[in-house]
Formats: C-alpha cells, structure tokens, sequence
C-alpha cells in the first residue's frame, strides 16, 4: 500500500512545529501547513545546493 | 472651494521646488493644497494613517518666514512630504500598519526625518503600509493599506502601499518608503513611480521598525527621477546609531543626473526575469522597448546571466528568520492583534532552522561573488520591473510567503545594491509598468543617471491618474 504522503507531510510539519516551540491550532494551523507546504519545493532547492567549501556565510 | 494652489498637487516635487524658489507659491499655500487634496480624496485612497495638519501647517510658516529672511535651505525647503508610517517622528503616533501598535508614539524623529526637517521639508503626515511591513493588502480594519490611483479595485502593492498611493495621487510632492524584499519599488512600479532602493547603509534605519535588520533599506518614492536624488541626497549620510550605517563620504546625486546613457554597459539578465513564463506579456513588451531606448540613447546592452540567481528568493525567505526573532516576543503576548496574514508569515519564519539560515547564506556569499563579477563587465544590471501589472485585490492570494512578482526585487536586498524602478509604459488597461535599473554598491549615482536618461527620453513620468476614478461604487 502506497504511504499517505499528507500524513507524511503533516508529522514533518508538527515535528518541525514543535521544535520552534509553536503551540497554534485551527486557522492559524491550517494556514500555515498550507504555506509550509507551497514553501516546500523552494526549501528543498536551497538543501540540494552544495556551497563550494570556500562559500563561507556572509559577513 | 478649491484651495487656491491646487495646481502643485499636479507638479513633480522639482516642480513644486521651483515654484516655492520662484515665489509662484508659498509653502502655506502649497501645504494647504496638499491637505485640501487629501481631505477630498483620501477617503477613498487610504493612502494616510496620520495627517498631520497643524504641525504641518507650523512648518510651512517657519520655511516661508525664513525664505522671506533671504535664506532656503535647499530644494526641499518649503516642500511637502510624507513618510510610511514606520519612520519615527516625536510626538506623531506610529503603527506600522498594525493594531499592535495603535497608540505608540515615539519620542525621538528618525535620523531621516531630522534630515527632511534640516533640508526645510514640511512633513504631512504618516502614509499607510502593510502591517509591519509584511502583512497583506487590506481595504478594511483599522489601517487599511491603500487603493491604487490608477484603478482603485487595484492594489498599489507594498509595503510602501500608502507612499506608492499618496506620492502618485498628488497627495505629497515626494514619499519615503522601506524596502526589504521590494517594498519600495514594488509599489513604485504598480503606482507609476520612480522608487529607489539605495545602497543598503547608505541611509540610516535608525529610528524606523525594522522587519529584517540584514535586508531593510530607506528610500524615496517619487514622480521623477531629479526628485528622488533630492531626496536621497537629503537623506544619506553616516550615522552612528545605526549598525550597518556606512562611513563612506557621500556623493553629490545630481552633479551627473543628466550625462546620459552613452557609453554606459547595460546587463540584461535575460533567463531569469525576460524569459520567465510569469512574466506579463505586456510588462515584457514595454521592458524590453525600454532597453531599445537605452541602446538608442548610446548604451551598450548586452544579456548576462548568474546560476545563484534562481535561488535568491528561496534564500531571502530564510531571513524571515530575522522577522520572527524581531516580533517573536510580541507575538507571543499578543497574536491576535496581529491581522491573519502577518500572523502566519511571521510563523514561517520561526521554521527556518539554524541549517537553512546559514546554508542561505553561504549561498547568498556566493551569489554576491557573482554578480560582483558581473558588474566588473557592465555598469548596471536591467530587466523589467515587476511580474505584472497591479492585481485587483480579490485576486491577491494569502497563502505565499512571497509573490512570484518577488523574484523581481528581493535578490537587491540580498546583496544591498541600488536598485531603482522607472515607470517604462502602461498596459492596455491604463495600469502602470517599469523597468528595474541594478548597480554597483555604492554607485547608486550611476543607476540614477540611467534612469534619468531613460526618463528623458520618454513621457511616462508625466502622465497622472485621473481624479474622476477615485469613487468607489
């Protein structure tokens, strides 16, 4: 049986929740796990790119 | 009755400048029609939050009875502005757009406010913005954020919405805005304005909300380009209270403001911001007929390209970071007096883990390497500026972190270089459109020459929305 990737999606969205110690529900909740979603494909661009070993963070 | 002055409210500032030196006007005289203006049109333009008429008023006395003594401080004596109301002036309340700050009201002017004031300027009031300079449009509440003169069902985007409004409506001769990923020259563009984003450190924050201390610049919102270097003039210069400010002397904006464009090497970056699918096709015609003009005005233009480009706005939102650490214990007190969609943005960025946050910016090192590179080759960078024309406000989507039109303007904020929009045309439905002129850190003279030339050669800047329009049904 194929997973269910929503749920897959809303565990990593309240793990991630959790760890920035947000505490929100209805409205707000929904909202932002659609947001969190749409955001998803951008925040995985930025993770595949590999800085070269000499891209030190800005200053 | 009309105001007797009524016809300064259809001048550029340089306009207004004039004939306050000429002696065609007063400053009382122009204050009084400006105010008249907003008292007729501003219940329905929403472009202020505060007007502050006595104090006005008070100003424009003091800045005739000194010209009268024989003295003028400058072009910007006598002459009335407004500010977004995120700029500190003592004793005027200061919202940010938000219910948050309702009745705060700080006791010290803002660096570029005591810098307006020592130019002679007349500060009109306090010009309405998204909420805390990154919420959402808004018709309603108690800080609506402004309608568009050029189609009031439009929105003038923002956050600078009630600049964008109240500069392009006649309702102040010149504006400030903030830009942080395009709040500046977003509304700029959709308002047919000329909107400049300077060289980040190049005009003190100090005394204005921040969103993002790494990404927040100051600028002017103006019908023409001479305006807005008057006014970045007025306002530049080091200034100690603030971190980033730069030590670096400053130059005179207006000593080259009319060499033209010849000669000039102009960077097309073609891939990413003419060949996007996203891009209106109208906005695409009237940019790249833009360019065309340059060329013919003796610039050289060739296309140009970065790799990192395409990851600048997945890099500007990790800053969001900096937001929520700004409005992080705010927001924990009082969540419900922020409006819906300030509110969830501001928890996408309590998400932006420590690994992302540096991962942007050892990328946003990067690209900063790349196109300081590229401007070794070429004087400035051009393309269109915005994604399309104004949209009507039931079609504004809640749900993005940022517009796709933000691919357009939030890279600039990334590497703090000057950037400024141009009116360039309008659609077939009257709307306006721009291009976006990028320079080398610190050479915000040469992107204001460009603009200029371009400017010179066409008429856009002189076109006006039409009073008539402003009645809503």
């Amino acid at each position: 049986m194929a997973p269910d990737i929503t749920v897959d999606f809303r565990a990593r969205f309240d793990a991630e929740l959790a760890a920035a110690g947000l505490a929100i529900t209805g409205r707000d909740y929904d909202l932002l796990f659609a947001m969190w979603q749409e955001h998803l494909p951008q925040r995985e661009a930025l993770r595949a790119a590999v800085p070269a070993p000499e891209d030190e963070p800005w200053r | 009755m009309a105001v007797s002055a009524s016809w300064v409210c259809d001048l550029d500032l340089r306009g207004v400048s004039e004939a306050l030196a000429a002696g065609k006007v007063t400053s009382v005289e122009a204050t009084e029609a400006y105010l008249d203006r907003i008292a007729r049109h501003d219940g329905v333009l929403r472009a202020y939050i505060t007007v502050m008429g006595d104090a006005a008023r008070a100003r424009a006395r003091a800045a005739d009875a000194e010209q009268s003594g024989g003295r003028r401080r400058g072009p910007l004596h006598g002459v009335p502005v407004a500010l977004k109301d995120l700029i500190a002036v003592a004793g005027v309340r200061m919202t940010g757009g938000s219910e948050m700050l309702a009745d705060h009201v700080p006791a010290r002017d803002a660096f570029v406010t005591e810098r307006l004031q020592a130019a002679g300027a007349v500060i009109l009031g306090k010009l309405a913005m998204h909420e805390f300079a990154f919420g959402r449009p808004a018709v309603d509440g108690p800080f609506p954020t402004g309608r568009n003169p050029w189609d009031i069902r439009r929105a003038p985007a923002g956050s600078s919405s009630g600049s964008g409004v109240a500069a392009a409506a006649g309702l102040c001769a010149g504006a400030l805005g903030s830009d942080t990923g395009g709040a500046i020259r977003g509304p700029a563009a959709m308002c047919g304005l000329v909107g400049h984003k300077p060289t980040y450190g190049l005009v003190s924050r100090a005394g204005v909300l921040a969103m993002d201390w790494s990404l927040d610049h100051v600028g002017p919102m103006t019908r023409s380009v001479w305006d807005s270097a008057v006014m970045l003039q007025a306002i530049a210069g080091h200034d100690p209270a603030d971190p980033g400010s730069l030590a670096a002397p400053v130059p005179d904006y207006l000593a080259h403001l009319d060499d033209g464009a010849r000669g000039l090497k102009l960077g097309l970056l073609r891939r990413f911001y003419v060949d996007w699918p996203g891009l209106d096709a109208e906005v695409r015609a009237a940019a790249l007929d833009a360019f065309d003009v340059l060329t013919r005005e003796g610039a050289a233009l060739s296309d140009v390209d970065v790799p990192t480009l395409d990851l600048a706005p997945a890099i500007w939102t990790c800053f969001l970071a900096e937001m929520y650490e700004y409005h992080r214990e705010m927001s924990r007190r009082a969540p419900e007096k922020y409006r819906e969609g300030t509110r969830v943005r501001l928890y996408m960025g309590a998400l932006v883990s420590a690994q992302d946050f540096l991962r942007a910016q050892r990328l946003r090192a990067r690209f900063k390497r790349e196109i300081d590179a590229l401007l070794d080759t070429v004087d400035v960078l051009v393309f269109p500026g915005q994604a399309g024309p104004a949209q009507r406000f039931e079609d504004i989507s809640s749900l993005e972190v940022m517009a796709p039109g933000g691919r357009y303007t939030s890279p600039w904020n990334l590497l703090g270089l000057p950037a400024v929009s141009v009116p360039a045309g309008f659609t077939r439905a009257r709307l306006p459109v721009s291009i976006q002129i990028v320079g080398r850190r610190g050479d915000d003279a040469t992107v204001l020459r460009v603009a200029r030339a371009y400017e010179r050669a066409t008429d856009w800047h002189t076109r006006r929305p039409d009073p008539a329009g402003w009645r809503l049904a």
